[in-house]
């Protein structure tokens, strides 16, 4: 079950550099239950890399334990490198390592742009607001309101924004596309292309596997908690038996 | 039947008192919103600030000096009690928070009647509170304008804190979701001594203005302790404008009960909590958030 | 005890003061008791006892001092009375709230008791001067009057009722009431939804502690021959609250001792000329120190350090202890038959059956139209991608949470209203996504409560009986702790037990009530591989013509386990059929893979 299965050719795309997070052997646990198993990770630089697997298998918590949410009893996670697995999540946060929660965790009683400032109080040069609304011009519309009474999409694009404005050298999206209509997931599908295109490092979690491969440079399938498989979209596709036994039916 | 005069004598009465519960109630439910921490100790140190006053009214005369000593005074106290003690009981269930406090509480109370005895003590008007208001067709204790007035610039400026400032926008989102705002780079535990530690002052300097309206006495912090309590289960838990409408309310029970019976004046406040409880739990502005 | 109570007056009386203060160290102990049995037991952490206190007291001394009643006796029993009577209205109002809330509403309660006391009252109650000349009562014994007035007497007549109230609080603690109450300080939800009317037991024990308080209230007047109005005020309960934590909270004689460090320090510290006035901010820091370094009390670390340097033997005991061989097995852990006459229809029956469910959190409709019908004995799994609904639509099964539209019915019977712990007693049982234990009961004490939910009902004061009285009870528990492989540590502390040992517990908790309608949510989440094993070969062994309903991401295990699986999408139902139909399904996968209308 352990077992990686290397696929031939993950050779990295032309544009992706250095590591840039370096995830060695991690063991993470909910209490006492032990949810990532020697897990195992690389991220470079200007790369998206998606984090597949079925429900449980550990991905939301690998993407906790990179932002320090959840530390590892075991296991070391360096960020340019620098170990950061025992730090607190807000210095992980400093330094531009940044999640955006699968439940978006928008302050409900604070307005858009307050959200907002909120994020970009601890960023060193955050980006200004024009330049988010510019990305999320639904969100300068409703730039007042607070954020309870955002639709579900609309909170969706602020949790981004939040990440955004404080420019982190990489986002950790926790299934941002989750419980969306078709076409909220290719308009945000749209931001993430523009952020690639820009260079952004990103690691997503995604159900919506379609989606993800579109956009990843790489990919890792969790099961379980293991570590079961690393190559690049087209080898996952090409292996099919990957695909059935641990993301489909 | 109370004449006009007398009814509108009480109804000052009430929001002079009601102001300044809402100031130290403030303090109190932004404490528990934000830090979950139900401070026991908060009518101690509303105490703590009715003797700065005294001491340095006595010193100095200068109530300047007493409201700054008083603010700073429990501002330290606040900021070491945080690090010191409150912020290892933040892990801990509520039940030992609340104890941990209590105990805190009776510390003060018996420090001060080991040192100033246990007897009240006249605290003197500051020279430019003395005298009558006529405000027509009735006469009107000046300092308690002047104290609604203090009152109100406090509520103002602590409103401008919370709600025009950096601080305040990191307090506010704490209140709501303390992990996130972690998530987002900030720093929650600076924030949780930040707010401990305003929380305190507010309770000192409601102390300071408090002190030339009565007298000091060791124990003169557990009635506002508990109308306190009462202010934040109507106004509901955590929230600011809660604290202020929820004191208003209370102040103006107590007064003008008391223009009708003096006897049931604490009752009625007690009645209102127990209406509020049935009909709407969270109280008047409370999400239902913690708890 | 009795011997403790026999000896320690001539202690007090030659060595430390006097009798009197032993006396009085008895008193509050005796009010401490009943605080104990309240916050100790049951975790709800009062400031208004004084309340209870004073109203015990003041009733007594007005029926005797006003001259309304001659026998002391009955007026003793009249105030104890009243305080029960008042504590239910207050009981009904504050225990709506829970943990920071009960605190600040029954201390608003105890001063509002102090103001009525004080000024509307005062005509009764004597106001700021208290109600003297309270009379002690007499027994007439072989023609002999004895009259408890005076240092030994009263005495005698406090420790006769400490002694009682002690035995009596024995008793409580031993019994079923007990071990629900403990359950309820560890984990309410679940001991709601093992069949247990908790807010009926709060009830319970809130008017038994304000009992206790009423007791010690009217010996205080006795005793003093004076009822003070001090009775009522949050010093009084915030002394009773300090000296429990000194003692240690949760064993019943906690609060004595903290009563006699507070009392005995009070007088000695007084004594010093250095210190006299400080000797209440020494005991308000030794309490803080208390709290922060040592939250079970004097009592509680003693037993704590004695059970340490003595561990229980318990495990070879259990070793020891019978097996329970298969067949019997099979018979203690089947489902209870189903209540008669709820079979309207002829057609074959229907053990789950929900029509057209919805829940709305917010405006996102989590589950919108789902409609489930299950016959008996099927096992059912449903399956979906992230936030499909499965979780809440179990929930609502479970009766945990209420639909906004559609109807529920369990064996042909309406339970659309009806609460999780009818659900149980009803025979429909789930076990959590995240365990849910008493995680300072053992094994078998976990299980117990579970069982008793439905050999008790919801509500029972059977106070007379030890809470492992009931063969049958006792019968399905070692059934059950053989079935779950749980022999080696039956009678060791959940909380220091493995995940996978945990797991099954929490699995046993609800078959502890010998289901017909069994729901697992997720009961593989977090196992390693070799336990999942285990797991699956419990579920099946599990069966024993009941209807199982399984939600759960290893697909492996759904379709190793199910008949017929229902698949879940944005809370509705995508398809549903056999193993076979589900996994063959284009459909199906593209949920999973997700991207309708996606490149």
């Amino acid at each position: 079950m352990t077992r990686v299965i290397k696929a031939a050719g993950a050779a990295m795309d032309g544009g992706v550099g250095a590591p840039m997070i370096e995830v060695e052997r991690i063991n993470s646990y909910y209490g006492d239950s032990h949810i990532l198993f020697d897990v195992s990770m690389a991220v470079h630089e200007r790369e998206v890399v998606a984090l597949l697997g079925r429900n449980g298998a550990g991905k939301s918590t690998t993407l906790k334990t990179l932002a320090g949410a959840v530390h590892p009893r075991s296991g070391t996670i360096r960020f340019e490198g620098a170990a950061i697995e025992a730090l607190p999540s807000h210095v992980i946060a400093q330094r531009g390592l940044q999640l955006v929660p699968e439940e978006r965790r928008i302050f409900g009683g604070l307005s858009v742009t307050e959200n907002l400032e909120l994020a970009a109080l601890s960023a060193p040069q955050p980006l200004p607001l024009d330049d988010i609304f510019a990305i999320f011009p639904r969100l300068r519309e409703r730039r007042g309101s607070y954020g309870r009474s955002l639709s579900g999409g609309e909170q969706q694009m602020l949790a981004i924004a939040r990440a955004l404005i404080r420019r982190p050298r990489v986002i950790l999206l926790d299934e941002p596309f989750e419980g969306l209509a078709v076409i909220i997931v290719q308009n945000l599908l749209e931001v993430c292309r523009a952020l690639v295109a820009q260079g952004q490092t990103i690691v997503i979690v995604e159900q919506n596997v379609r989606a993800a491969l579109t956009l990843a440079h790489r990919t890792y399938v969790l099961n379980n908690g293991h570590m079961v498989f690393e190559g690049t979209p087209e080898a996952l596709r090409a292996a099919p038996d990957v695909m059935d036994r641990y993301l489909g039916v | 039947m109370p004449t006009l005069p007398q009814f509108l004598s009480q109804a000052f009465n009430g929001i002079a008192l009601g102001s300044l519960l809402a100031l130290i109630a403030s303090g109190l439910s932004i404490i528990l919103g934000a830090l979950g921490v139900l401070n026991f100790a908060h009518g101690a140190m509303f105490m703590l600030g009715a003797y700065v006053a005294f001491v340095a009214l006595g010193a100095w005369g200068s109530f300047g000096a007493a409201l700054a000593l008083g603010a700073l005074a429990l501002l330290a106290l606040g900021f070491a009690l945080e690090r010191g003690l409150i912020r290892f009981y933040y892990r801990r269930p509520p039940e030992d928070q609340i104890l941990v406090t209590f105990g805190l509480g009776i510390m003060m109370v018996e420090a001060v009647r080991y040192i100033f005895g246990p007897l009240s003590q006249r605290v003197p008007l500051p020279g430019w509170g003395q005298g009558i208001v006529n405000f027509g067709f009735f006469l009107y204790p000046l300092y308690r304008v002047q104290v609604i007035g203090m009152v109100a610039v406090l509520l103002l400026a602590f409103y401008v804190l919370l709600y025009r400032t950096r601080i305040g926008l990191v307090v506010r989102a704490g209140i709501e979701d303390a992990t996130m705002v972690q998530l987002l780079g900030t720093n929650v535990q600076r924030m949780f001594l930040v707010v401990f530690s305003l929380g305190a002052m507010a309770a000192g300097i409601a102390g300071v203005i408090y002190a030339p309206l009565s007298s000091v006495i060791p124990n003169m912090g557990e009635p506002f302790l508990v109308e306190c309590f009462v202010v934040i289960v109507i106004g509901g838990l955590g929230s600011f404008p809660g604290a202020v409408v929820g004191g208003i309310v209370v102040g103006e029970i107590l007064s003008l009960t008391t223009l009708f019976n003096p006897a049931y004046a604490q009752a009625a406040i007690y009645a209102v909590m127990t209406l509020v409880l049935i009909v709407r739990p969270r109280g008047l502005f409370g999400t239902l958030g913690r708890a | 005890m009795a011997i403790a109570l026999a000896i320690l007056p001539f202690v007090f009386d030659r060595w430390l003061g006097s009798v009197d203060l032993l006396t009085r160290i008895l008193i509050w102990g005796l009010f401490g008791i009943g605080f104990d049995l309240l916050f100790g037991r049951t975790g709800l952490l009062s400031f208004g006892q004084g309340a209870f206190y004073g109203t015990g007291g003041f009733v007594t001394a007005f029926l005797l001092t006003s001259g309304t009643l001659h026998s002391v006796w009955l007026a003793m029993a009249i105030g104890v009375a009243a305080a029960a009577a008042f504590s239910v209205i207050v009981g009904y109002l504050a225990l709506r709230r829970i943990g920071i809330y009960f605190a600040m509403i029954t201390l608003a309660f105890g001063e509002l008791s102090f103001f009525l006391e004080n000024s509307p009252l005062s005509k009764w109650t004597g106001g700021e001067n208290g109600l003297p000349g309270v009379t002690a009562p007499s027994i007439t014994l072989a023609g002999l009057d004895y009259h408890f007035a005076g240092s030994w007497p009263s005495y005698q007549l406090v420790a006769g009722c400490y002694f009682l109230g002690f035995l009596f609080a024995r008793l409580v603690t031993g019994s079923p009431v007990g071990a629900v109450l403990t359950a309820i300080r560890q984990n309410p939800l679940r001991t709601a939804a093992l069949g247990h009317d908790v807010q009926a037991y709060k009830l319970a024990v809130f008017v038994l502690a304000a009992a206790y308080a009423g007791g010690g209230g009217v010996l205080l007047g006795i005793f003093q021959s004076y009822m003070p109005p001090d009775a009522f005020t949050l010093e009084t309960s915030g002394q009773l609250v300090i000296q429990t934590i000194i003692g240690g909270a949760g064993t019943l004689i906690g609060p004595t001792i903290g009563a006699a460090i507070w009392l005995t320090l009070r007088d000695l510290l007084q004594l010093l000329p250095a210190i006299g006035d400080l000797w209440k901010f020494i005991l308000g820091l030794v309490f803080v120190i208390l709290v922060t370094f040592m939250p079970n009390g004097v009592v509680g670390t003693i037993i704590r350090l004695w059970s340490r340097a003595h561990p229980p033997k318990s495990e070879a005991a259990s070793a020891a202890a019978p097996r329970v061989a298969a067949a019997v097995r099979d018979r203690l852990l089947a489902p209870l038959p189903v209540a008669d006459g709820t079979q309207a229809s002829a057609t074959a029956p229907l053990a789950i059956d929900a029509r057209d469910i919805r829940k709305s959190y917010g405006g996102i409709r989590a589950v919108d139209g789902v409609s489930l019908a299950l016959p008996e004995g099927a096992l059912h799994a449903i399956i979906g991608p992230n936030g499909a609904g499965k979780s809440t639509f179990l929930k609502l099964l479970a009766r945990e949470e209420t639909p906004d539209s559609g109807t529920i019915l369990l064996h042909g019977a309406d339970v659309t209203g009806s609460d999780v712990t009818a659900a149980y007693q009803n025979g429909l049982s789930k076990s959590y996504q995240i365990n849910q234990l008493f995680p300072d009961l053992t094994v078998r004490q976990n299980l117990r409560i579970g069982a008793l939910g439905r050999a008790r009902g919801r509500l029972r004061l059977d106070i007379f009986r030890p809470a492992d009285g009931f063969a049958e009870v006792e019968a399905i528990v070692a059934a059950l702790i053989e079935e779950l492989a749980l022999t080696p540590c039956a009678d060791a502390v959940v909380n220091t037990l493995a995940y996978g040992e945990k797991r099954r517990i929490e699995i046993g908790l609800a078959l502890a009530s010998r289901p017909s309608v069994l729901l697992l949510d997720e009961p593989l989440a977090g196992l390693s591989p070799s336990e999942r094993e285990g797991v699956k070969q419990l579920i099946r062994s599990l069966r024993k013509g009941r209807t199982i309903i399984l939600v759960e991401h290893d697909m492996d295990a759904v379709f190793a386990l199910a008949e017929r699986i229902t698949v879940l999408t944005e809370g509705r139902t995508l398809a549903e059929g056999t193993v076979k139909d589900i996994s063959g399904d284009p459909r199906v996968k593209e949920a999973y893979f997700g991207g309708a209308g996606l490149p």
